[in-house]
C-alpha cells in the first residue's frame, strides 16, 4: 500500500544495486569501460544505477527493454557526467529504445532558417524535457567500438546538458564568467570553420547544422576519439575537458586513440 | 556561443549518415546501393546451408569423420568462411559482395558480426540467403519451399546491416508453367523483401544440364521482363542467373532501369568454363560458390592458402569487369 509499482521498482533498483552481472556486461561490451581507473569505476556504476532506477525506460514496436540495454546506454550516458554533478541529468525523464534506424516526420529546423518536412532516418533524438531517443543496435554497436568518433548516447545526452539553461545553443551550464568567454571565442571559431567545410577531420559535417549539434558532436569525439580531436583542435579539447572535468586523451593513451 | 543563430528549445537529431530515404520511405544506405550497382568485381557466395555444407566441407579437406553433428559441422565451415574472409586478399577492391547463410550472419568474426565485418572492415556488401530449399519438380520446374517467418529474418538482418537478400529455384525444363510459377514466385517474395528495406537477388536458376536449357531461357528472360515492368521506378532488385547459352542473351537484363545488378552463378560449370562465359557476358558479374573455393584445402599453410584464394579471387574479377 501506498506505494506505486514505478516507486517499488525505483527502490528495488537501489537495494539491489550495480549488480556482478552488469560489470560482467560492460567488461564484455563498453569499449570505454576497461580504460576507467577504479574510482572512476565505482562512480560510473553509481551514476549509471541512478539512470537505471530513476529513469523510465520504454522500448518502441513491441520492442522488450532488457537489462543489457539498460546497462548499456546508462553507463555511456554516465561517461559524460563522471566530472559533474550527479543531478545533471535532471531533465532526462524517459529513454526511448528502438530496435533499429527510427523514421521521423514532420518540420524540423534545418539550420539557416531553413525548414524541412521530409522524412529523415535518424540514430537518436533529445527533445527539451521530453524523452531521449535511441536507436539499439547503433548504440551497442558504438559501444563496443569506440575510436570512430561516433557514439549516439554521447550525442543525445550531451544534448540534455545543453538543455539544461532552457535553450539548445551548444552552451551548457559553465561555472563562471571566464569560463563562459572562452567558451564562446573557441567553440564560435571551430563552429564557423566547420559551417563553410574547413572544420577539419574529428568533426564530421553535422556540427555545422547548428551549435546545438555542433556540441554535441564535439562531445561524441571528445569522448570516443580524444586523441584525434586533441591533436586536430587543442583549444576546443581544452574547453570541453575544463567544462566535462576529464582528461579521456589521457586516458587512452595506452590505445592511441 | 555567438554565431548569429538564435538558440532554440527544439530537438537534438542524430541522422544516419550514409543513407537516404528512397521514394517509398525506405532506408538505403548509399555507399551499398552505389558500390553494388556500378563498383567493380563480383559477388562471394559463402552461402551454404545445411544440406550443402558436407559437400562444401568435403571439398574443402574436412571429412564427414572429422566432425559429429550439425553442430560442429557449422563450426568447421564457419571457420572454413572466416579463414576466407580474413585473408588480406578478400576485400572490396574485387569483391562487391557476399552472401551469408543465416548462421553466419548471426556468428562473429574478430568479435563482430559477421555482416558488420565485412562492411566496416572489408568494404564487402553483405547479402543474406533467405530461401529454405526446394519444393518438389512440377512442370519441370522447382518453386522454393514456403518461407515462415520470413519478416522476422529480415528485420535481424536490417538490424546487422545486411545489404540484400537471395533466394533460389530451379527451372530444368523449357516449360511455360513451371517457369512463370518459378518467376512470379520469386518476384512476389521480392516484393516482401523491398517492403523490408533490402533489395532481393533473384534466382531462378537454370540447371546447365537441362536439355532445353536455351528453350528455359528464351521464357525465363520473358517471364522477368513481365514482372519488372510491373515494379515501381524505385524497386529495385538484383538477377542472378545461370550463364546463357547464347552470349550477351541476358543485355537487356544489364541494362534494365529496375535491375541494380545483374550476376551469374557457376552452377557446377568449372571455374575456367564459368569464367570464359562470364568474360562472353559483358554487364554480367560472377556470384560464385564453388568456384570460388576450388583449390581451397583446410591442410594449406596459410601462405598458401591466402595465395589460392588471391588467384582464385583474380581470375574471377578480372572475367567480371569485362
Amino acid at each position: 500500500m501506498f506505494e506505486t509499482k514505478r516507486h517499488r521498482m525505483r527502490r528495488e533498483r537501489y537495494e539491489a544495486g550495480f549488480r556482478p552481472e552488469w560489470r560482467d556486461l560492460l567488461d564484455a561490451k563498453l569499449g570505454h569501460w576497461n580504460l576507467l581507473s577504479v574510482d572512476e569505476e565505482e562512480r560510473l556504476e553509481a551514476l549509471a544505477l541512478a539512470l537505471i532506477a530513476d529513469k523510465i525506460w520504454e522500448a518502441a514496436h513491441g520492442f522488450e527493454i532488457t537489462d543489457e540495454m539498460m546497462v548499456i546506454i546508462a553507463a555511456q550516458a554516465a561517461l559524460l557526467i563522471l566530472g559533474l554533478p550527479d543531478d545533471s541529468y535532471r531533465d532526462v525523464g524517459s529513454i526511448l529504445v528502438h530496435p533499429t534506424t527510427v523514421v521521423v516526420t514532420g518540420p524540423r529546423s534545418q539550420g539557416g532558417g531553413l525548414v524541412s518536412d521530409d522524412p529523415m532516418a535518424i540514430l537518436g533524438q533529445a527533445s527539451f524535457q521530453g524523452p531521449v531517443v535511441i536507436v539499439w543496435d547503433t548504440a551497442l554497436d558504438e559501444a563496443r567500438h569506440p575510436g570512430r568518433g561516433h557514439n549516439v548516447v554521447f550525442h543525445e545526452f550531451a544534448h540534455k546538458l545543453d538543455m539544461l539553461d532552457g535553450t539548445v545553443d551548444g552552451t551548457p551550464p559553465l561555472a563562471d564568467q571566464a569560463q563562459f568567454d572562452r567558451w564562446v571565442r573557441v567553440c564560435t571559431e571551430v563552429y564557423e570553420r566547420v559551417v563553410v567545410g574547413e572544420g577539419g577531420h574529428t568533426l564530421r559535417s553535422y556540427a555545422g547544422v547548428n551549435p546545438g549539434e555542433f556540441f554535441a558532436v564535439a562531445t561524441e569525439v571528445f569522448f570516443d576519439a580524444p586523441a584525434a580531436l586533441r591533436g586536430e583542435h587543442l583549444e576546443l579539447y581544452d574547453v570541453l575537458s575544463d567544462f566535462y572535468r576529464q582528461d579521456p586523451a589521457r586516458r587512452a593513451e595506452p590505445l592511441g586513440r | 556561443m555567438s554565431d548569429g543563430a538564435s538558440p532554440t528549445v527544439g530537438p537534438g537529431i542524430l541522422p544516419r549518415d550514409g543513407h537516404h530515404l528512397d521514394e517509398t520511405g525506405t532506408l538505403v544506405n548509399d555507399a551499398q546501393f552505389e558500390k553494388v550497382k556500378t563498383g567493380s568485381g563480383f559477388i562471394a557466395a559463402l552461402d551454404q546451408s545445411g544440406g550443402s555444407t558436407p559437400k562444401a566441407l568435403g571439398l574443402y579437406g574436412v571429412e564427414e569423420t572429422a566432425y559429429s553433428g550439425d553442430a560442429e559441422m557449422f563450426d568447421r565451415i564457419h571457420e572454413m568462411r572466416s579463414r576466407i574472409i580474413t585473408s588480406p586478399s578478400f576485400n572490396g577492391d574485387r569483391i562487391l559482395g557476399a552472401i551469408l547463410f543465416e548462421m553466419t550472419m548471426e556468428r562473429s568474426i574478430d568479435g563482430k558480426g559477421t555482416a558488420e565485418f565485412l562492411w566496416d572492415d572489408k568494404g564487402v556488401v553483405p547479402f543474406l540467403k533467405v530461401d529454405k530449399g526446394l519444393a518438389d519438380e512440377v512442370d519441370g520446374a522447382q518453386v522454393m519451399k514456403p518461407i515462415p517467418d520470413l519478416d522476422e529474418l529480415l528485420a535481424r538482418a536490417n538490424g546487422h546491416g545486411v545489404f540484400g537478400t537471395k533466394m533460389r529455384s530451379v527451372i530444368k525444363l523449357g516449360h511455360a508453367d513451371g517457369v512463370d510459377a518459378v518467376v512470379g514466385q520469386q518476384f512476389e517474395v521480392g516484393s516482401q523483401i523491398l517492403d523490408a528495406g533490402l533489395v532481393p537477388i533473384i534466382e531462378p536458376e537454370v540447371d546447365i544440364h537441362s536439355p532445353q536449357k536455351a528453350e528455359a531461357e528464351v521464357l525465363l528472360k520473358a517471364a522477368i521482363l513481365a514482372e519488372l515492368g510491373a515494379l515501381g521506378s524505385d524497386r529495385h532488385v538484383m538477377l542472378k542467373l545461370t550463364l546463357p547459352e547464347t552470349d550477351g542473351f541476358y543485355t537487356e537484363l544489364v541494362e534494365h532501369p529496375n535491375v541494380l545488378r545483374v550476376v551469374a552463378l557457376s552452377g557446377g560449370y568449372t571455374r575456367d568454363d564459368a569464367n570464359a562465359r562470364l568474360a562472353r557476358n559483358h554487364g554480367v558479374v560472377a556470384s560464385f560458390s564453388r568456384a570460388l573455393t576450388e583449390g581451397l584445402s583446410a591442410q594449406q599453410s596459410e601462405a598458401e592458402f591466402d595465395a589460392a584464394l588471391d588467384a582464385s579471387i583474380g581470375s574471377i574479377y578480372a572475367a567480371s569487369v569485362t
